[in-house]
Formats: C-alpha cells, sequence, structure tokens
C-alpha cells in the first residue's frame, strides 16, 4: 500500500522549554508548561486538545493516563509508545496519521523530564529495560549504555580507520551551535584539542564525545494541514516518515546497520525527495558516534565515509549539511529522551526563527532519532518535514 | 528545619529555614528573634549551614539560601562577581518582605556579606564574618584545576584543605559529609566562584562599615588563614575576633557548638 500521508498534518506550535536545572518543577509540570507554550505558539487553547501522546523515563507505564489526570484531559487519541529517546519522532508521524484517519484533530506530543536534578544515571547507569527476557544474555554482562554506543564506535575505528578527531568535530560543531542558543546548558566553544583531553568514560569515547545531562522538556501541537494554514504560524508539513526496531539478529547482526538504515530509506521514498534537498538535518546525538553511524545509515554518505563527511564544517548552521543547529545533546539539553527537541528546532528553522544559527533558505528538514542503544537494542525513528 | 522556594528575577531559590511551613507563595514567619542571612561558601548550598539553623532557629529565624547554580536553586550558572551575589541577597530578601537582617556569611559568603553592608548599609543591622578575606589569596593552580575539572580533564578533587589536623584525624565523617555538600553543585558553578572570590578586593572599603561586627576563624584555616580575619578586625573599627583552636576553613562544621554559642551571644548583645 503506497504512502498518502504527505502533506496531509503539520506541526502548528513547538515549544522548548528553557530550564535546564529546574530543581523546583515536576516532570508533570515542565510538561504541562511546555503544552501550555507549543499551544500558544499555535495560536490553540487546552480546549481544542483531543489527541495526546507522551512517553518518558519518570514516568510509570500507563503515565499518560496520568499525565492527562494532571492536565484535566479526556483525549479521543492516546499513543504512548515508548521506544526510547526516538518516541516524539515516532509520536509526530503517529499523530498525523491518526488526524488524517480521522481519530482526532489536534494532537499534542509532549515529554519533561527533572534528569539533572532528580541525578538519573542517564548513559553510565544500566541501560534502558532490565524487565524483559532477552535482557537476560546481556544483563550479567553489566552492559552500560555508553558501553554499547562505545563499542560501536570501536567497530567503526577498526572497520574504516576513522579517527576519533573526526568525532570530535562533531562535538566542536554542535557546540559552536549552542554558542548562539541564549539558554543552552553549555556555551563556551570547545576544540578537538579539549575533546580529545577530555577523560575517556568509555573507550574511544572522551567526556565531550557525550551527551550532556539536564532537566527540560518541549511539546508540539500537530493538526491538520487545512486547519494549520489558518493558525498562527507558518506550518512546517509532515512529507514522509519511517520508524523501524534493531535488535541482536539471532546473531546475525551487523552493527554498523543500524535502525536509520531502514526507517530512513522509507521517510525518503514516502516524501519523494533526495539527500540534495535535504537543508538542514537533526540527528540524535547522544554520542558524536551516533551522529556518524546515522549519517552514514542514512545514506547522506557511503557507510565507511562519515569521518571524512563529518570534517571541515560540513555539519555547521553555514556548511552543506546544517546538523543540531541548537547545540544538540551534545551542548544544549539532553533530559533522558531528547527526539522531541529534534522536531522543535527543525520546525524553528523551518519557519526562519533561529537568529544568529538560521540555515539560509531552509525549506526541507529530516529528524532523525535513536532510542535505546546503537550496539545492542534500539529503535529509529525518521521524519521529513517542509514549509512548502 | 523547613525548605521553600522563592521566585528571586526568575531564578527559583531554594532555601532552609525554621518554623512552620507556608502555603507556596507565603512568605514564613520570620518575626522569632532576629533575622539571620546565612550565605553559603563557593561551590556549597544553604543545608552546609545546618548546626546553626538547627541551634539558633530556638531563639531566631536563621534562613539560609542556595545562591543560584548551586545545590537545589534553579540554573545552572552561578553568578559572575561577589556582587552579583550581594545584589542577589538583596532581592531574595525583597521577595522574604525583609528589610533589615543580621547577615552572616563563610568564605565567598563573608565577601559578599561585607559587599553587601558596603553598598545597602541600611539593610544591615549587624555582620557576622566566618573563615573569610577582604581579599583571597587563591593559588592559581587551584582555579585551573577546577576549570580542568570543567573541562573533563580530571575528576572533582576531594580534599582535606579545608580542615584541622583534628578534625582530619578524629572526625573524618565531618569531612566526608563536606564531599557530600560538594557533589551537590556542578563544579562549573565551584569553578567561577573561585575566579570571582580571586576578583573582589574589598580591602580599602571596608573601613567604611560601621554596624557591629562578629569575625569568627579557624586557628588552623589554610585558605583564609588568621591572619585575614586580623586584617578585617583592624579595619572595621569595634569588630570582634574569636579565633577557634583545632579549627578551619570549615569552622561551622568543624567547631559547631562553640561557632554557635559565639553567634548566640553575639546576637543577644545587639541593640
Amino acid at each position: 500500500m503506497s504512502f498518502n500521508l504527505s502533506h496531509k498534518a503539520a506541526l502548528a506550535g513547538v515549544y522548548e522549554h528553557p530550564a535546564r536545572f529546574a530543581p523546583d518543577k515536576s516532570m508533570f509540570q515542565i510538561m504541562a508548561e511546555s503544552v501550555r507554550g507549543a499551544l500558544d505558539d499555535a495560536g490553540l487553547t487546552i480546549k481544542d486538545v483531543d489527541g495526546v501522546c507522551t512517553a518518558g523515563m519518570g514516568m510509570g507505564a500507563m503515565g499518560i493516563v496520568g499525565f492527562c489526570d494532571y492536565m484535566n484531559l479526556t483525549p479521543n487519541f492516546l499513543d504512548g509508545t515508548n521506544i526510547g529517546g526516538s518516541s516524539f519522532v515516532a509520536h509526530t508521524a503517529h499523530a498525523a496519521a491518526a488526524i488524517h484517519a480521522g481519530l482526532c484533530n489536534v494532537a499534542v506530543v509532549v515529554y519533561g523530564s527533572n534528569a539533572a536534578s532528580a541525578r538519573f544515571a542517564i548513559g553510565t547507569g544500566g541501560g534502558g529495560g532490565g524487565g524483559d527476557p532477552c535482557d537476560q544474555y546481556e544483563f550479567p554482562y553489566g552492559p552500560t549504555t555508553v558501553g554499547a554506543y562505545a563499542m560501536i564506535a570501536q567497530r567503526h575505528m577498526h572497520d574504516y580507520g576513522t579517527k576519533p578527531e573526526q568525532l570530535a568535530e562533531i562535538a566542536v560543531t554542535m557546540r559552536h551551535h549552542a554558542s548562539m542558543n541564549p539558554v543552552a546548558k553549555y556555551r563556551d566553544p570547545i576544540t578537538v584539542e579539549d575533546v580529545l583531553a577530555s577523560r575517556l568514560i568509555s573507550s574511544p569515547l572522551h567526556l565531550l564525545d557525550c551527551c550532556i545531562i539536564s532537566d527540560g522538556g518541549g511539546a508540539l501541537v500537530v493538526t491538520s494541514a487545512e486547519r494549520a494554514r489558518d493558525l498562527k504560524k507558518k506550518p512546517a508539513y509532515i512529507i514522509g516518515a519511517g520508524e523501524t526496531a534493531r535488535h541482536a539478529a539471532r546473531g546475525q547482526r551487523d552493527f554498523l546497520e543500524i535502525a536509520a538504515h531502514q526507517s530512513g530509506r522509507l521517510a525518503f521514498e514516502r516524501a519523494g525527495v533526495a539527500h540534495k534537498d535535504i537543508d538542514m538535518a537533526m540527528i540524535y546525538d547522544s554520542f558524536t558516534i551516533t551522529v556518524l553511524t546515522t549519517l552514514e545509515n542514512l545514506g547522506f554518505c557511503k557507510r565507511g565515509e562519515g569521518g571524512a563527511f563529518v570534517a571541515g564544517g560540513r555539519l555547521r548552521y553555514d556548511g552543506e549539511l546544517p546538523i543540531n543547529t541548537d547545540g544538540g545533546g551534545l551542548s544544549s539539553n539532553h533530559p533522558g529522551m531528547r527526539g522531541i527537541f529534534l522536531v522543535i528546532e527543525a520546525v524553528k528553522q523551518l519557519r526562519g526563527e533561529c537568529g544568529p544559527r538560521q540555515v539560509k533558505d531552509c525549506k526541507i528538514a529530516l529528524v532523525h532519532g535513536t532510542g535505546g542503544a546503537l550496539g545492542t537494542r534500539h529503535s529509529g525513528a525518521t521524519l521529513i518535514l517542509t514549509n512548502q | 528545619m523547613s525548605t521553600k522556594y522563592a521566585d528571586v528575577r526568575g531564578c527559583a531559590a531554594y532555601y532552609y529555614y525554621t518554623g512552620r511551613t507556608t502555603l507556596p507563595d507565603v512568605v514564613p514567619d520570620f518575626s522569632r528573634g532576629r533575622k539571620l542571612l546565612l550565605l553559603h561558601a563557593a561551590g556549597s548550598n544553604g543545608h552546609s549551614w545546618h548546626y546553626q539553623y538547627d541551634h539558633l532557629g530556638n531563639r531566631h529565624s536563621p534562613i539560609a539560601p542556595d545562591l543560584p547554580g548551586h545545590g537545589r536553586s534553579s540554573g545552572v550558572e552561578g553568578l559572575r562577581t561577589i556582587q552579583d551575589y550581594a545584589d542577589f541577597a538583596a532581592a531574595f530578601l525583597d521577595q522574604l518582605k525583609i528589610d533589615s537582617a543580621v547577615i552572616a556569611g563563610r568564605s565567598m559568603g563573608g565577601a559578599v556579606a561585607m559587599d553587601f553592608a558596603l553598598r545597602h548599609p541600611g539593610r544591615v543591622q549587624a555582620l557576622v564574618l566566618i573563615a573569610t578575606a577582604a581579599k583571597f589569596n587563591i593559588p592559581k593552580e587551584r582555579i585551573d584545576g577546577w576549570h580542568a575539572v570543567t573541562m573533563g580533564r580530571a575528576s572533582q578533587p576531594f580534599t582535606n584543605d579545608g580542615y584541622s589536623p583534628r578534625t582530619i584525624a578524629q572526625r573524618p565523617e565531618v569531612i566526608r559529609e563536606g564531599w557530600g555538600e560538594q557533589i551537590r553543585t556542578d563544579p562549573r558553578v565551584r569553578w567561577t566562584d573561585l575566579v570571582a572570590c580571586s576578583q573582589v578586593d574589598l580591602r580599602e572599603q571596608i573601613a567604611r562599615i560601621d554596624k557591629p561586627t562578629l569575625i569568627l576563624a579557624g586557628a588552623d584555616d589554610v585558605v583564609t588563614p588568621p591572619a585575614d580575619a586580623e586584617f578585617i578586625k583592624g579595619r572595621i573599627k569595634g569588630s570582634r575576633l574569636q579565633v577557634f583552636a583545632d579549627a578551619a576553613h570549615n569552622l561551622t562544621t568543624e567547631k559547631p557548638d562553640e561557632a554557635n554559642i559565639a553567634i548566640e551571644n553575639f546576637l543577644a548583645e545587639l541593640k
């Protein structure tokens, strides 16, 4: 069956909570403030909302119902899909499909977390899950999230001679972008030498190859393309989407082929656009290696060529393929699950609201979220958005 | 002990106090005895005063905020200068509807208290300056060391520098508690605090302070040696200095009972 969702739904409102350390706020409070911000941005009110999509690290399995209680919402559409940090990228596509199918009219996608002030051990603690049958084959060996990503980096270096300097360049670019984002947590410029001089967390990843931990949250408002055109802000239309999972595959797994390989291909096919059409991309940057491998798997460069591809300022906001212009999880914010911010920044770029870090003539943006950990079970969700 | 948030210029400022809790945005009752503002040291937080507010709270109204970026107050950065912290303290008192108070500070907090007294004299009833200096002598290596921590080149140092030989030998739990307070604030905030401390020089100005002043120092303090306290005593007319044996930079936790009695007696004598 062919994909018929292109230009059917749009992002009408977005809001990124400015908090980076907010011990005075609860997770639901951050989420509620984010929803209000996104609705204000769209020119809608809470009374318009009849769809809710959320997932979180701090909430229980039925947290979405608890959040509806907190907000006094009784929506007609609920999506509590939790596939890790990419969840909100997938939610956006699910909401678009639900709206197109007539299940609801206005859906909010929301995330909030006090990961920093509640001191979650995100990267160095145990990886996600732990209760599923497949975990019994890994958990006894003490895997960590950063360790799983480091394994991918090691493999890439072993197979293709990728250099730590090349990974470091990604962190340097993200920090440069963060320096133009007044709410980013870390804004002081860093150099490749700084990254390499920072201590090793899990070889070959240094501290500055790893995302930060912050509090924060954000929300999106998704509605039909028709309705979005009458609202306050210029709509960002959803034209392509894809999602999938990667796992041990009965031991047949190729570690460097990640979920983005499949979800990206689907999103490009469904959107009917080519790589050269993409004006900027938001790529989940839990670690520098995540960006490099994702770019390869999305097909922006050939496998093994990522090291050379990310060098020379190509990923800068004024480069050939601007990536993570908000400073990413490496420098701006990372409250546990970051997918929501990928969509928010892409929409702001498409609207031309990014000030000094604005990408020129930005018409088509790609968003790719990774959930879980590369190197073991993970998810990938890709979106392609346009302002045209 | 109770805790509460106050919105101070957009910063959700956490503070410790004694007495009854109140609903959000309702200022607690601070009418018991003297209002006593306790300003903590670089990279520390209001809880570091727990021996003081627990004891002094019986007769007075101690209030110990976490300065911006510290402890449980919001924000990821500290303020850049001692003056900024003093202005924050003034705004904090505004928010708590307090016109004037006894201002106490340890180390960086002491410098903040002195600067506060110089620029907001009408709001100061008296000063308590603990293990502090009019000009800090912070070795460059110490500041650079904390910068290296913020850049991921080194891990946080946990040292005994702020404690007397007797504390080190006999009360390791006091030092462990201090390290526990240390990790409640981002190292970057401690680094910028140390930079702020290294840049302040109040040696000339403090001669203008005409408030009753109690100065407390640890005989074994190598961070702000007793000579720094002697200097302040020489500059602030009528000030009184008490030096504690077997105590150092953290004398408020090393010798809590002695420090509390000294402060309590000082408050009792105020007119």
